[in-house]
């Protein structure tokens, strides 16, 4: 029996297509971990965690509580990243509810010296 | 420009008609040339095509017909719940906002100068199966949809002084202008 050229054309298709979805990616739980593996409290200064994830998307108590958006980047989907662009600067009453992309909420409590005093990262949608 | 999901349904419509129109071909007056061997290689070649097409298409839509559970968030543009536990928690006079904000996240909306909070969810009423095509772009259908909003606000200590959970069917009883009015101080934007 000789395997025609459009059977094996079909076949390969048909294969590349079936473990298209195959291809394995870090699971989320240790993207959070990394993500946060540098945020140790009482060493971590604000302007690490500006310059780390860059704008908040939302501050409280004259920006003692900050939060951040996260979700997984679009260059590398191995890695999490703010998912969210920064609201404007009037984000104090703001209207907003685009939580599209975000996988976890990162909020971070400063203390007086303005340096990381605890926070949580909170699960959004799983995978 | 049309968006993504557009762009995508075209294609796979494309991709469809195509493959109606050459088995329409493969069936036409041209197959009775040749004493009738022709008729019976295309026939052959068109039930490789058949199977080809079908193997294809259970691949391509396999994932276009998901079962929701009850109560799972719908949609990508608010995937988050908040869990019944964490609003149980909530202590009118005794929690911060600072541990509402560390247990729950940042809210939706943040009204009145931060003194309340807004945090607004849906989730499916009943299990039930979407189909992609015939959904929304963000995924739901607008029908057995429940809507949540937990408010809470907060005194001049930072203490929640008033919280309450309301749920809202797809009929959108509930509107947020309203909820605003009667919370804050204000009534209305500023």
């Amino acid at each position: 029996m000789t395997l025609h050229l459009p059977c094996i054309r079909g076949v390969a298709i048909c294969l590349l297509i079936m473990i298209a979805g195959c291809v394995q990616h870090r699971p989320l739980d240790d993207l959070s971990r990394q993500a946060v593996a540098f945020m140790k409290p009482g060493t971590v200064s604000e302007e690490e965690l500006l310059l780390h994830f860059g704008t908040p998307t939302f501050s409280y108590d004259n920006e003692r509580i900050l939060t951040w958006r996260m979700g997984r980047s679009s260059l590398n989907y191995d890695e999490l990243t703010p998912a969210m662009r920064p609201l404007s600067a009037h984000s104090r009453d703001r209207d907003t509810t685009d939580w599209q992309g975000t996988k976890y909420d990162l909020v971070v409590v400063l203390d007086g010296h303005r340096r990381l005093q605890r926070f949580s990262l909170l699960p959004v949608h799983g995978e | 420009m049309l968006p993504r999901w557009q762009l995508l349904r075209f294609c796979e419509a494309g991709f469809f008609f195509s493959r109606i129109s050459r088995i329409a071909v493969a069936s036409g007056p041209f197959t009775y040339l040749n004493g009738g061997k022709l008729k019976r290689r295309i026939l052959m070649l068109r039930s490789h095509k058949i199977t080809l097409f079908l193997l294809l298409a259970v691949t391509l839509i396999g994932g276009c017909v998901p079962v929701i559970a009850p109560d799972s968030p719908v949609g990508q543009l608010q995937p988050r719940v908040i869990a019944p536990d964490r609003i149980n928690s909530l202590q009118d006079g005794i929690t911060t906002a600072e541990k509402v904000l560390l247990e729950l996240g940042e809210p939706d909306y943040a009204w009145d100068r931060q003194r309340v909070f807004v945090y607004c969810w849906a989730t499916n009423d009943v299990a039930s199966v979407s189909l992609t095509h015939l959904s929304r772009p963000d995924g739901y259908w607008p029908l057995f949809i429940n809507h949540h909003f937990l408010l809470i606000a907060f005194d001049d200590a930072g203490h929640v002084s008033r919280h309450q959970l309301m749920e809202d069917d797809s009929s959108h009883r509930i509107r947020l202008d309203d909820l605003r009015r009667e919370w804050t101080a204000a009534g209305a934007k500023p």
